[in-house]
């Protein structure tokens, strides 16, 4: 990697499908990840981990299943919606999944802005579609859209 | 946790992205290996880095323990513990998953879970209280 390498470079190589418009929008940290970022949570990570190490909300199934995450945002005031259309109104998230098993969370900041922590790296915007794919790295498909009322 | 430990700390990649490169690339351990008595603290720290780079991008504390350099990490046991410790006191993150697995306990109290930081703390403490 030469010294001219970006950041965003780096991310690339893991998310391909990132298009010019992608930007890192905060320092790097591993003090939370997507879900806890998606839930507007910047000192946590949350995941239904079975060694209980892991945040997750009191009383929301603690298992890998797309609805025990669909749970935990419903305490957050989320409801499962249609689609990723931009509507004032309304805060969105996005849950991705691989094999019907929870990947990544993203959250929406304008029309077709979307805003995402990369696990323990950096927060980035993007494209809705620009973090999905088989590879490795990818966070699979888009399971569910959820949405809450602007407070 | 009761205990506040110094020395834990948040780290960034200080602009440089090494930690994007695959480890074979970025250290040196794959030259001139000699086997010592101390293999496995280089075990350890080769294991370590390959699996922050696996897992960088990755949300899932799940995916993490299951990648074969985590199993291979646990697999080394109780010495390298105080490796560990060491690691999670500049570098707070889910390696710390491998001390539940090695030592079968867990001094994390149920408030500060998720909090990397906390944890860390409270993983340290426990650590100094026993040594």
């Amino acid at each position: 990697m030469s010294a001219k390498h970006s950041a965003l470079d780096a991310i690339r190589e893991r998310f391909p499908n990132l298009s010019d418009k992608a930007k890192i929008t905060s320092p790097e940290t591993s003090k939370y990840n997507c879900i806890a970022y998606a839930a507007g949570d910047l000192e946590r990570w949350w995941w239904p981990d079975t060694l209980h190490m892991d945040y997750w909300p009191a009383g929301c199934p603690r298992t890998e299943a797309i609805a025990a995450f669909q749970v935990a945002f419903e305490t957050l005031g989320y409801q499962p919606c249609a689609n990723a259309d931009f509507d004032l109104s309304v805060e969105k998230i996005a849950i991705f999944h691989k094999n019907n098993v929870p990947t990544h969370a993203a959250k929406q900041i304008a029309n077709r802005v979307w805003s995402s922590k990369l696990g323990q790296s950096f927060d980035i915007s993007h494209e809705i579609n620009c973090l999905s794919g088989a590879d490795e790295h990818t966070y699979g498909e888009i399971a569910l859209f959820m949405c809450r009322l602007r407070s | 946790m009761t205990k506040m430990v110094s020395g834990v700390r948040d780290t960034g990649s200080g602009g440089s992205y090494d930690h994007f490169l695959p480890p074979s690339f970025s250290d040196g351990l794959h030259t001139r290996y000699t086997k010592s008595g101390d293999d496995y603290v280089q075990e350890f720290h080769r294991l370590l880095r390959k699996w922050r780079y696996e897992t960088l991008t990755s949300s899932s504390s799940t995916s993490m323990i299951s990648r074969p350099e985590f199993k291979r990490i646990v697999a080394l046991g109780e010495k390298v513990v105080p490796l560990i410790i060491d690691e999670i006191r500049t570098t707070p993150d889910h390696v710390m998953a491998a001390l539940v697995l090695i030592t079968d306990t867990n001094p994390v109290p149920e408030r500060a879970q998720g909090n990397l930081t906390e944890m860390a703390n409270a993983w340290i403490a426990w650590y100094e209280c026993e040594t």
